[in-house]
């Protein structure tokens, strides 16, 4: 008993020294990105890693340089429709590829993997043409809209692979008991895949976030830009203002990082077959 | 050879069904289309513009529209910024798609491309008819680089000559005087080394000259030496990407940024450190050549600096290369007469003055940077530079890309030490111009 | 139990899916196609689409940057793919401990993946410089004297794959939540077994998570194959070419040359060859992929 206890910490001082080499390595380059949003000018290209003086202000002129929270909500208003369409979609076509057998379902599955091996720089125009046509151009549509349409092979690709690894058991059971494919989907199947779900909201937030390609070319009126849009302008074309490129990454990052903290527990619960069959 | 536009006919068929889709309350977005009021005499024509940058609220100009709109009571103009990292891309993206602005920016590099392309309408018989509105306002040089084969495409919005820019701390420390009309580049090279200090481990920590690899510098100094990477035309680099003069002027260019005793950082160096305008900020860099726009950066930082003439050559010569930027119109606009008028509007004395006024620009008009000239003493030199301004090979064919191409991998195989100057440029010539013939 | 109510059922889950497949995918996809044997000097607007046929694909077969650029890209994904998902399953399995702190330690591996992979890009360029990078002055304590690793063409390309290494947080957060999917009963039992906890690993975490495995496989495949911003950012092909990913190449021809019928075809090439190997894959994991919830081949 006492040799077990004993190799368990000895695990436990390697897996943490593992962990904190590792977050070390992840830190350094981050902790220079917020030191530089700190700085002037002048000190960003100096050796010191702590601001003389903390430019606060940086953060200041990065937020009222541009219209940001005009920004933020436009980014927000595109945001929120488009987890709930990926999310949701995602999960439907993912069960569906998971779950049922049909005719061509091999096939399909293929097509789904092939619409991503086309490189963006090539579909980007004609697809720019075909919002053209219907007027879409310079509205949040062609932003929006796609995201209901399945949200997305990757996610949908992730969630069956999910959904496949849960036991047949669970759902044959409750249709044996009546239970609609419906209610199967919504009271089994997407409460058992939280942590895929959880994941793919968390690529779709920062996917939206961070996308800068997308909102350049549909949106042509500045009022309706987005924050990566917005933020881009320390990119000038002939110079870095790095000091408030840096404050800009760091005000955009935030967010990102606040709403992984949060989501993330849904990582630590795990599933328990037993409280799953209970609930 | 017959024009084909099968693909049309895919995308017709899905926008159908997108189109029963649409619930018809998005607004037509093409540029300027009348869809209302048809046939009346009072219509509205609708216009669009774009820049890059100007993102922020107090854009100059967004302030120009607004008053173009006041002025213009049957013109409604909108201005649509872009953000400078994609704007090549949104621009590109937009002409495929023949929804582009119909008025819009182009840097000096792209002038020849976009006319080559016959993506921008000439002016020349809109000015004809328009007595109102004559080009001599402008300064002459200005107007000339917008003119390509006899023919007016382009007018000026604001423009950034080359000139040399200098440290005052690092040549006081140095006690070197400053840059002076007199200057050869033999002359800078030996400030440089004074100026270029290492530390006790023999690490280059402060460096006398930038020797870029940004290419107008380079086509300067190769001008000043009699000779250039291409003929007049772009039509043939043999002889002139390798000849005697250019392989002797690059040996020494190169010179500058390698081996123990370089004045210049590396390209990479510069790049990790903040690009130029920054290692000149923070006394890294001593002395550079580049455009007006740097002095935007130097101004936010306390460094100390003036601006000179560009060293002459051996024999006194002088060279020099405005980047500029200048309105053009769409050529498949749908109302361009209209876009004319905002073309003057835009280019005309009163925007001239605006921006100017905002402080980062010098006036394309004569008038306006007249008394710029009589006021100003670090822009005396970059103006006085314009007078010696050449059009470089991109301004003069639009075989430029192959030429600059190549000429750009044989700098970078020699600074590896992969060849030496005369075998990689005499490689490059002979690719050039096999390119060229295909 | 293939029935047609089932089978109905399963086309109804999919609908939404294919109807995006229909409306947004499936046009631009064919477009291109087209293009592939078209000459479209893209800003003179769509009219000036012409049918060249096969010329495209006999001028790339002569274009030396094509092979350059297939090797480049060869080289990448053959190293990357397979390095990446070793060390996001060792990452994702010590994060998935029970301990306190561990969400401290999750929020840090993950941040990474929160930057934009522009800003990421400037940042490695500054770590990454030869003489004033935190990289060299590092090695500098060990005595070891750092190379010039984005200037030098026989490191370049290391270097771009030793960065990514930092941004696998989204595949340590894809094998986080597959590791979540292992119920807990079949470690109990297997630690019942007598089992330690390299059997434990092979015999239970390996085949549990085999689908999330063969997910990151192919998404790993597809991605290295167009890798793209980090090198149009940091090396923009250089040195000599030495980075030259075949999606660089591709975006240089569409939107530097303006040739979009030669980009066209090839972005079909590297489609076939993303195929191939996304093929060999599924072929194979009916030999290592293991499915709890059902006994269906891929």
């Amino acid at each position: 008993m006492h040799t077990i206890h004993h190799k368990w910490s000895l695990a436990r001082i390697i897996t943490l020294l593992l962990l904190l080499t590792g977050a070390a390595i992840v830190l350094v380059p981050l902790l220079w990105t917020v030191s530089t949003s700190l700085k002037s000018p002048a000190e960003v290209f100096q050796d010191s890693f702590i601001p003389k003086i903390w430019h606060w202000d940086n953060y200041k002129n990065a937020v009222t340089a541009v219209p940001f929270f005009l920004f933020l909500k436009n980014t927000v208003l595109i945001l929120i429709p488009v987890m709930i369409g990926t999310v949701f979609s995602s999960a439907l076509c993912g069960y569906g590829f998971a779950r049922f057998k049909f005719r061509g379902k091999k096939f399909l599955f293929l097509v789904l993997l092939a619409t991503m091996m086309l490189p963006g720089q090539v579909t980007m125009i004609p697809m720019f043409i075909m919002f053209k046509e219907v007027g879409w151009v310079d509205t949040f549509l062609p932003l929006i809209i796609p995201a209901f349409f399945g949200g997305g092979a990757f996610n949908i690709f992730l969630i069956r692979q999910f959904m496949r690894g849960i036991p047949k058991d669970l759902d044959e059971a409750a249709f044996m008991d009546g239970a609609s494919r419906w209610s199967i989907f919504t009271r089994i199947m997407l409460p058992l895949s939280k942590p895929p779900l959880i994941a793919v909201s968390i690529f779709t937030f920062m996917g939206v976030w961070n996308d800068f390609q997308g909102p350049l070319i549909y949106l042509n009126t500045n009022t309706k830009y987005t924050l990566a849009l917005g933020l881009s302008m320390f990119k000038g074309l002939y110079n870095v203002e790095w000091n408030m490129l840096m404050a800009a990454t760091v005000l955009i990052m935030l967010p990102a990082i606040i709403v992984f903290f949060f989501l993330q527990k849904y990582f630590i619960e795990g599933i328990s077959l037993s409280s799953a069959m209970k609930g | 050879m017959k024009k084909w536009s099968a693909g049309l006919a895919f995308i017709l068929m899905f926008s159908v069904v997108l189109s029963a889709c649409s619930s018809g309350t998005s607004k037509e977005a093409g540029s300027g289309k009348d869809d209302k009021n048809d046939g009346g005499t009072d219509k509205v024509v609708e216009l669009k513009f774009t820049t890059w940058g100007e993102l922020t609220a107090d854009s100059v100009e967004k302030k120009l529209a607004d008053q173009f709109n006041d002025s213009h009571p049957n013109i409604k103009v909108t201005f649509e910024p872009v953000p400078g990292d994609g704007y090549g891309t949104k621009l590109t993206t937009s002409l495929a798609a023949g929804q582009a602005p119909d008025v819009f920016l182009i840097g000096e590099g792209d002038y020849f491309k976009y006319v080559d392309k016959g993506v921008v309408e000439p002016l020349d018989d809109y000015l004809k008819s328009d007595s109102s509105f004559k080009t001599d306002i402008f300064q002459p040089d200005l107007i000339n680089m917008g003119k390509i084969n006899d023919k007016l495409y382009y007018l000026p919005k604001d423009f950034n000559p080359l000139a040399l820019w200098y440290n005052k701390r690092m040549f006081d420390e140095a006690k070197i005087p400053y840059p002076d009309a007199k200057w050869t580049w033999d002359d800078m090279i030996s400030a440089a080394k004074k100026l270029t200090k290492k530390d006790d481990k023999g690490k280059v920590k402060e460096f006398g000259f930038n020797a870029t690899k940004w290419e107008y510098p380079i086509y300067i100094y190769l001008w000043l030496n009699g000779t250039d990477i291409g003929n007049e035309d772009g039509t043939k680099a043999e002889g002139f990407m390798n000849s005697d003069k250019t392989v002797a002027a690059m040996e020494k260019y190169v010179a500058m940024t390698k081996g123990d005793d370089r004045v210049s950082p590396t390209p990479q160096d510069t790049e990790t450190l903040g690009g130029d305008s920054s290692m000149f900020m923070t006394d890294k860099l001593a002395m550079m050549v580049t455009g007006r726009w740097v002095k935007g950066d130097l101004d936010k930082s306390d460094v100390q600096y003036g601006s000179a003439l560009i060293p002459t050559g051996e024999g006194g010569e002088r060279a020099s290369i405005i980047a500029a930027a200048g309105w053009a119109m769409n050529a498949n606009g749908k109302h361009k007469k209209e876009a004319f008028e905002l073309m003057k509007w835009l280019s005309g004395t009163e925007a001239q003055k605006a921006r100017s006024e905002k402080g980062q620009v010098l006036p394309a008009t004569v008038a306006e940077l007249d008394q710029v000239k009589s006021k100003e003493v670090v822009d005396k030199p970059v103006i006085e530079m314009m007078d010696y301004a050449k059009k470089p090979i991109s301004m003069r064919s639009a075989n430029a890309p192959i030429f600059t191409e190549e000429f750009n991998k044989a700098i970078e195989k020699v600074l590896l030490d992969k060849s030496t100057v005369k075998d990689a440029l005499d490689e490059a010539a002979k690719t050039v111009d096999s390119k060229i013939k295909k | 139990m293939r029935n047609s109510r089932s089978e109905r059922a399963g086309y109804l889950f999919i609908l939404p899916w294919f109807l995006g497949l229909l409306i947004f995918t499936l046009g631009p996809m064919l477009f291109s196609l087209v293009l592939s044997f078209s000459k479209w000097d893209i800003i003179t607007g769509i009219g000036s689409i012409e049918f060249v046929g096969l010329d495209n694909f006999k001028a790339i077969f002569h274009d030396e940057l094509f092979y350059q650029s297939l090797k480049v890209t060869f080289i990448f994904a053959l190293v990357s793919v397979p390095l990446y998902q070793v060390v996001s399953i060792l990452i994702a399995l010590l994060l998935n401990m029970r301990t306190r702190g561990m969400k401290i330690f999750r929020m840090i591996y993950f941040m990474p993946s929160v930057i934009p992979a522009v800003a990421v890009s400037m940042m490695w360029i500054m770590i990454f410089n030869p003489e004033y990078g935190i990289l060299n002055r590092a090695l500098e304590w060990f005595g070891i004297d750092g190379p010039a690793w984005l200037q030098d063409p026989s490191y370049a390309l290391g270097a771009l794959i030793v960065m990514g290494i930092w941004g696998v947080g989204n595949t340590i957060i894809i094998y986080l939540s597959g590791l979540q999917g292992v119920p807990d009963e079949l470690y109990e039992a297997a630690q019942l077994d007598g089992a330690g906890p390299i059997r434990r690993f092979m015999s239970v975490t390996v085949p549990m998570i085999s689908p999330t495995i063969f997910f990151n496989l192919i998404m790993g495949i597809i991605g290295g194959f167009q890798y793209f911003t980090q090198a149009f950012v940091m090396t923009n092909g250089g040195p000599l070419n030495s980075t030259l990913f075949y999606n660089l190449y591709l975006y240089n021809k569409a939107f530097v040359s303006y040739e979009m019928g030669y980009a066209s075809a090839l972005s079909w090439i590297l489609f076939a060859i993303i195929m191939i190997f996304t093929l060999i894959v599924i072929r194979s994991s009916s030999m290592w992929v293991y499915y709890n919830g059902d006994d269906e081949r891929d």
